[in-house]
């Protein structure tokens, strides 16, 4: 594996980061999820607050691809080629939202 | 007649008018209601749904009125041209700097703690004009299944602090009537707008644009707004629906030994956070109405027609609670017993839970690696 403590570092700031943003994803996550059961349907409240579905869905969308991205370079021990699986994969993943926009 | 108002300046109700109706048959509000057996005072009590002496236990029904006047839906425009019928009093409020909350001042009361935000009320008396509520919902829910419908609500909540629901069943909660403003209006929107249609799939994916206009309508029925600062929309929402057909004709009987707040948004101001709400759905209507896979709106103008009021007031138990330096704020709609209020989270549990996804994520994230050859 190219540079090995490179790895190790930005692996265990990508934890951090991502563990620390998810405890205000899981609060969103909750109150969305308290809304969606105490709010009147036609509430302006509960519309605002049902986002906090969508942000989870784009933090673990978000997490997933940041690890896969570490697993790639593990297991090729390659950052280059790594990148370029990311970049395939972000292609992928922008063509998946697209198509599901226009629906 | 057809009143109508073109919705076409950014703020319509700008201007300050002064739509009040000056009461050629001011009422007394007073609350006092003397027990006929010994004297004492006697208070509305929910789960009687009757007067009882605070003293020797006697109890008395409150005076049937006819409910019709509740439900009577009064002309907007023709209240705003000072020729309504609708009574005001005058009355004396607390004050709230905090919150902004106007609650009708008792003399014997020696509590100076805002029921609305728990911050201390400096003894700040006016008198102020206040619309008459024409009806109201009568307290049924007693202050004891208050607690036990807090009690259940508190137990559900995810990620709270162990042991919270405990301090909050400590807490009394106050029996307040909030003012609330309910809307009809008959709406008529004229949209230019386009109709996207969409072709192709990836990188040939198209779309086709289509200029439309069109004409949507839509009848609005009892939109409620708060007619009071201190409750929000949220909690407004939350402790919905209420039952507006069960609605008595407002009596003082039913405010005996409650409090009640004093509107502090008017009329024109409520009617104001009521088009909002309505410009929202007609927004979706027009979408609907344009069609195709993608909308685009360009301008619209609404008509709003045949717009009338109620004044109302609604039975609200609140209580505030402790948790470290924080206060909570809990509402139970005296009505239905629904519960909403201010939640703490804990945030070791929220850390938790975040590990957690975090090693979920991760699992994906091993996953998708694997299926691209590891």
């Amino acid at each position: 594996m190219d540079a090995p403590v490179q790895f190790a570092v930005l692996s265990i700031i990508s934890f951090v980061i991502i563990l620390v943003s998810g405890i205000g994803i899981i609060r969103s996550l909750t109150l969305a999820l308290e809304a969606k059961y105490e709010f009147s349907g036609d509430s302006l409240t509960k519309r605002s607050r049902l986002k906090g579905f969508l942000l989870f869905g784009f933090w673990l969308l978000a997490a997933s691809v940041n690890w896969s991205f570490f697993f790639d370079w593990y297991f090729t021990g390659s950052s280059a080629q790594a990148f370029e699986r990311l970049a395939d994969r972000a292609y992928i993943i922008i063509l998946i939202l697209d198509a599901m926009s226009s629906d | 007649m057809t009143e109508q108002i073109t919705d076409t300046s950014p703020t319509p109700w700008g201007r300050k008018r002064k739509a009040v109706q000056k009461a050629s048959d001011a009422q007394s509000d007073n609350r006092h209601f003397p027990c006929s057996n010994c004297g004492a005072d006697l208070r509305y009590h929910p789960g009687e749904q009757k007067m009882i002496c605070t003293h020797c236990g006697a109890k008395q029904d409150v005076p049937h009125v006819d409910d019709a006047a509740a439900q009577v839906e009064h002309s907007y425009l023709d209240f705003l041209k000072n020729d309504s019928q609708m009574a005001e009093i005058e009355v004396q409020s607390l004050n709230c700097n905090t919150c902004g909350a106007s609650v009708e001042f008792n003399p014997d009361e020696h509590s100076r703690l805002c029921p609305f935000c728990d911050s201390a009320i400096v003894a700040d008396v006016s008198t102020q004009r206040k619309i008459v509520p024409q009806g109201l919902l009568p307290f049924s829910v007693m202050e004891k299944q208050a607690h036990d419908h807090m009690k259940t609500w508190l137990v559900a909540r995810w990620f709270a602090p162990n042991g919270f629901e405990s301090q909050a069943a400590k807490e009394h909660f106050s029996g307040i009537y909030v003012p609330i403003w309910t809307y009809d209006s008959a709406t008529t929107t004229h949209y230019v707008g386009e109709r996207g249609t969409t072709t192709g799939t990836g990188k040939n994916r198209r779309t086709r644009w289509r200029s439309v206009s069109g004409t949507v309508q839509r009848g609005f029925d009892d939109v409620l707004v708060s007619g009071t600062k201190s409750v929000s929309a949220e909690f407004k929402d939350a402790l919905g629906p209420w039952p507006l057909r069960d609605l008595e004709t407002y009596q003082t009987e039913f405010l005996a030994g409650l409090r009640a707040e004093n509107h502090t948004i008017g009329l024109e101001d409520g009617f104001y956070n009521a088009q909002s709400f309505m410009r929202v759905v007609i927004t979706g209507d027009i979408r609907r109405d344009i069609g195709g896979q993608r909308q685009r709106i360009h301008s619209s103008q609404t008509r709003f027609d045949n717009q009338t009021f109620k004044h109302l007031l609604l039975p609200v138990w609140i209580t505030h609670y402790s948790l470290g330096k924080n206060r909570y704020r809990l509402n139970v709609n005296g009505r239905t017993g629904k519960v909403y209020g201010q939640r703490p989270f804990s945030k070791l549990k929220l850390l938790g839970a975040s590990f957690v996804m975090t090693l979920a994520a991760m699992g994906i994230g091993l996953l998708l690696s694997l299926a691209s050859g590891g």
